[in-house]
């Protein structure tokens, strides 16, 4: 199956025999590169206000995150979290549904919700001379809902509908079983929604995790564009000033449980003409120091178009087109996750290749070419990233959000600058799981079957989710 | 988003809608973006924007050649092309340049649209003159073998699989629906390509492909950002100027005869479980009044929960879940492309019903604007909100070059990035009533009901 990548039969297109500059130019000095200096005041009830000017394009970035998502839904109730964020745009004590909409759409902007494990964000983008009307819109939502009932019950057959159309998208099921084979009982396994789940959630459920999570001592704003910082500081005092502090209910959060061996979950979807693939293991939060290391190894192996795996599954053998890994780090815990799409005659090739190329980074490490280029890449590309107002504000609510060091993103570069080689092959050795792994494929078992034989102990599930007979 | 990304950088394109001012007080109107556009001697078009924020620079080449004149035994070649470019040059060998640029801390990408396909590397400043030299490279001479070429079939043929085959709905509202609603082959086929015509490229063909299209006059250098146009200037003139013009094929006739009565389809999903509706209008011709009074009506039509179809089918009726919609919809925007466009909206609706009850509703929400217009007051909301948009997807970065390579190239005019909004300004509520009698009716209509076939449960 291998194709040797040899050129001998290359011939070159010219159109012409105009001389070409051949050898390759090269790189200037590094230019300096600095955000501008940050507003932060902690008001008396304890919201954080971040204030960042960047103007560019007269247009404003306004964020409100509340520090709970969804590890604090009862397991029973996955899906909470997510939805009071959807029900408290539906209405306050002075606007319609209708009006909120309305209003925000004619400053330039649309209100939206964004839910993770950890958070709940309220964002808005929109013309900057509109900054303080944005602000107390959001600040009426979050402080103000009325939470009505007839439009918890459309947003809930909306989110149901979703639920079931979300199951026949091979890459969702294969991300869905991944999470939960990986944290079993620990709250991180709470993803999404189930028809169950989003049955047992009604207002009155609502209406108590918005009491005790939509408080200011549990939230922070963040407010990126062409804005005057201290202005929007008073701002922040006058429309969330008299928002009450509350006590915040914290998930307790377990050991993750560890995974032993290659556990292979395989989804059964008929009619599949790929298998998506989902593997990995755990790795580390957000907030460890370790982070630096594990990105740069992550970028070598999988995590860069320039990568390891791209090279070899994409580039060499064409097995698929879409092929990384990704690194995720929660407050509590974190993994890394290697996916793909290949086609069914490929997927044990596809699986032993990429066992292949953690267990080189585990033994070996990374060249000194390797690991220069992939310094120079995230570096790169980290101004890259925070140029706009959307990247910068999604930099910053991450900082927030997972308690980084207040200098992160000024100081990302040096910190990546500063890893030694050493400290990429332990990284690697330590937190690429490879014995250990959890391994979802989403496919048609009766397709791929005598290709997995040296599995031995397989989970069959069917895309509801419940365990099933292997299938015939 | 690996290269070549039909798909890939599909999703989060929609509408880039600009915003406009009133009259009166221009709401966010100070803001313009500096333009230069010169030619070289070998028809070469180049544009520069300066932006000094952060030192970063963009470097875009975009080619006239997109899927809709590609070879007709061919299907999807334009976008195999496309990733052969990533293949090597005459001094760069197979994926050194995405090495290349990985390795001096940019990005890259490319990607095969409706009448253009476009390359870009995000990159330090400090790295402008390699990403010039890198793309000269390869406009210059390309470098394939028929290993290469195989790799690349075979990963196209997988792109293909992850994105339409083995998907869900199977991208029916922006890879089917096209294929529907027009009849000249050029329009109507399918661009992402057929798995047995993907394979069956030669080397033969991707030559040929070359010789006729990459030419420096059939194309247009953009680079934004941290540098000079003096800078510019002098290092497109060293690398690219030496590479000669070639005479180009004339263009063949892509005009799509007018539809002349509603055409309706329902196609069965093995995949999906549940239904969704994608009907699209054919769209008046880009920049002229129509058109313009047609962008506004978008955003108070789809854009977000404001908007009057989510209020009519998810609110009101309650018989949906979702719904989308856009010019050049999951391609682009309302201004990259350069030929017939449908105006195309996607619904995902409750499984009890079927498309046809979608259809009506939406029918009832666009006879209200075709009978009683829309309010000054939505007027000027829509104008605000398109700026707002407009201004974010032109703050830098890919948005704004790829916005200048399509208005230098189906223009001639980059410099029209800061007179859109006020072509839209001028737009009146009259003009969008009578936009919607003329073009959002039935017989301009085409809709596939895609509907759940057993399958994935």
């Amino acid at each position: 199956m291998m194709r040797a990548t040899t050129f001998t039969l290359a011939f070159v297109f010219v159109a012409s025999i105009a001389p070409a500059q051949t050898d390759r130019p090269a790189v200037g000095p590094d230019r300096p590169f600095q955000l501008a200096p940050r507003v932060e005041r902690t008001l008396a009830n304890g919201l954080r206000v971040i204030v960042t000017r960047q103007a560019v394009v007269p247009k404003v970035s306004v964020t409100l995150t509340v520090l709970s998502g969804y590890s604090s839904d009862p397991a029973s109730l996955t899906g909470l979290a997510a939805l009071t964020a959807d029900v408290v745009q539906e209405g306050t004590k002075t606007r319609t549904s209708k009006e909120i909409r309305r209003q925000v759409f004619g400053m330039g902007g649309s209100l939206s919700a964004g839910v993770s494990q950890d958070y709940s964000s309220l964002s808005v983008r929109g013309l900057s001379e509109f900054a303080p009307q944005l602000i107390e819109l959001v600040a009426d939502v979050a402080m103000n809902p009325t939470l009505p009932a007839d439009e918890i019950a459309i947003l809930k057959q909306q989110r149901l509908q979703n639920v079931v159309q979300q199951k026949a998208s091979p890459q969702f099921l294969a991300n869905r079983q991944f999470r939960r084979a990986l944290f079993g009982d620990h709250p991180y396994a709470r993803t999404s929604e189930t028809e169950a789940t989003l049955g047992a959630i009604d207002r009155a459920k609502i209406e108590a995790f918005h009491r005790a999570h939509y408080r200011p001592n549990n939230a922070f704003l963040l407010v990126v564009g062409a804005v005057d910082p201290e202005a929007i500081v008073a701002v922040a005092e006058k429309t969330l000033g008299s928002w009450a502090r509350g006590d915040i209910p914290r998930p307790s959060f377990p050991a993750p449980p560890s995974i032993s061996g290659r556990k292979l979950y395989f989804i059964q979807r008929p009619n599949s003409i790929q298998s998506s693939i989902a593997l990995g293991n755990f790795a580390i939060k957000r907030g460890d120091p370790r982070w630096y290391e594990l990105t740069l190894a992550n970028a070598i192996y999988g995590g860069a178009f320039n990568s390891r795996i791209v090279r070899n599954i994409r580039e060499e053998k064409g097995y698929t087109y879409s092929p990384g890994s990704a690194l995720t780090g929660f407050a509590n815990a974190g993994f890394y996750r290697f996916s793909a799409d290949v086609r069914n005659e490929v997927t044990s090739a596809t699986l032993a290749e990429v066992f292949k190329e953690i267990d080189k980074m585990r033994a070996d490490g990374a060249t000194g070419q390797e690991l220069q280029g992939a310094k120079s890449y995230l570096r790169g590309i980290f101004p890259i990233q925070t140029s706009s107002q959307s990247g910068l504000a999604s930099t910053l609510n991450n900082v927030y959000i997972f308690g980084l060091p207040k200098d992160y993103a000024e100081t990302f570069g040096a910190r990546i600058a500063a890893v030694s080689p050493d400290q990429v092959k332990s990284a690697a050795s330590t937190l690429l799981g490879s014995q250990n792994s959890v391994i979802t494929i989403v496919g048609d078992w009766t397709k791929v079957k005598d290709q997995l034989a040296e599995f031995k102990d397989v989970t069959f599930l069917d895309t509801d989710g419940k365990t099933i007979p292997q299938p015939q | 988003m690996r290269t070549c990304a039909l798909a890939a950088c599909l999703a989060a394109l929609t509408t880039v809608a600009p915003g406009a001012q009133t009259s009166a007080p221009s709401i966010g109107s100070s803001f313009s973006v500096p333009v230069v556009y010169r030619k070289l001697p070998n028809g070469l078009r180049v544009v520069v924007s300066e932006n000094h924020a952060a030192p970063i620079v963009v470097v875009e080449v975009m080619y006239r050649i997109g899927f809709r004149v590609e070879p007709q035994n061919r299907t999807g070649f334009a976008h195999l092309f496309e990733h052969m470019m990533f293949q090597g040059s005459e001094h760069v060998s197979k994926f050194e340049h995405v090495r290349i640029v990985n390795e001096n801390g940019g990005d890259l990408n490319g990607s095969t649209r409706f009448d253009h396909t476009n390359y870009f590397e995000t990159m330090p400043s400090n790295a402008l003159e390699l990403a010039l030299w890198l793309e000269a490279d390869r406009m210059r001479a390309l470098k394939i073998t028929p290993e290469t070429l195989k790799n690349q079939q075979d990963v196209v043929s997988e792109e293909v699989r992850v994105n339409v085959l083995n998907q869900p709905y199977g991208a029916f509202e922006w890879l089917g629906l096209p294929q529907k609603a027009n009849t000249n082959w050029y329009n109507a086929h399918n661009f992402y390509g057929d798995l047995t015509d993907l394979q069956a490229a030669t080397l033969d063909d991707v030559k040929k492909f070359f010789d006729t299209y990459y030419a420096p006059n059939n194309a247009v250098l953009v680079v934004t950002g941290d540098t000079t146009v003096d800078e510019v200037m002098r290092l497109a003139e060293k690398h690219f100027g030496s590479i000669p013009s070639r005479p180009l094929p004339p263009r063949p006739d892509i005009s799509e005869p007018p539809q002349t009565a509603e055409k309706t389809f329902t196609e069965g999903d093995k995949l999906a479980r549940t239904p969704a509706v994608a009907f699209g209008y054919h769209l008046p011709e880009r920049m002229t009044r129509d058109f313009f009074a047609l962008s506004l009506l978008d955003p108070l039509l789809v854009s977000d929960e404001s908007a009057k179809l989510y209020q009519a089918l998810i609110k009101e009726n309650q018989i949906a879940s979702n719904v989308t919609g856009g010019f050049n919809y999951g391609l682009g925007n309302n201004f990259d492309y350069n030929g017939p466009m449908l105006y195309t909206f996607r619904v995902d609706y409750r499984p009890d019903l079927k498309g046809v009850d979608v259809l009506k509703v939406v029918d009832k929400v666009i006879n209200a604007v075709q009978e009683h217009g829309i309010t000054e007051d939505e007027l000027k909301q829509a104008k605000v909100n398109f700026r707002s948009l407009f201004l974010e997807n032109i703050e830098g970065g890919f948005g704004r070059s790829d916005l200048l390579a399509a208005l230098a190239l189906y223009d001639d005019d980059p410099n029209r990035i800061n007179t859109i909004l006020s072509e839209l300004d001028k737009v009146t509520t009259v003009e969008v009533r009578d936009a919607a009698r003329k073009w959002l009716v039935p017989a301009n209509r085409t809709s596939i009901d895609r509907r759940p076939e057993g399958g994935t449960r």
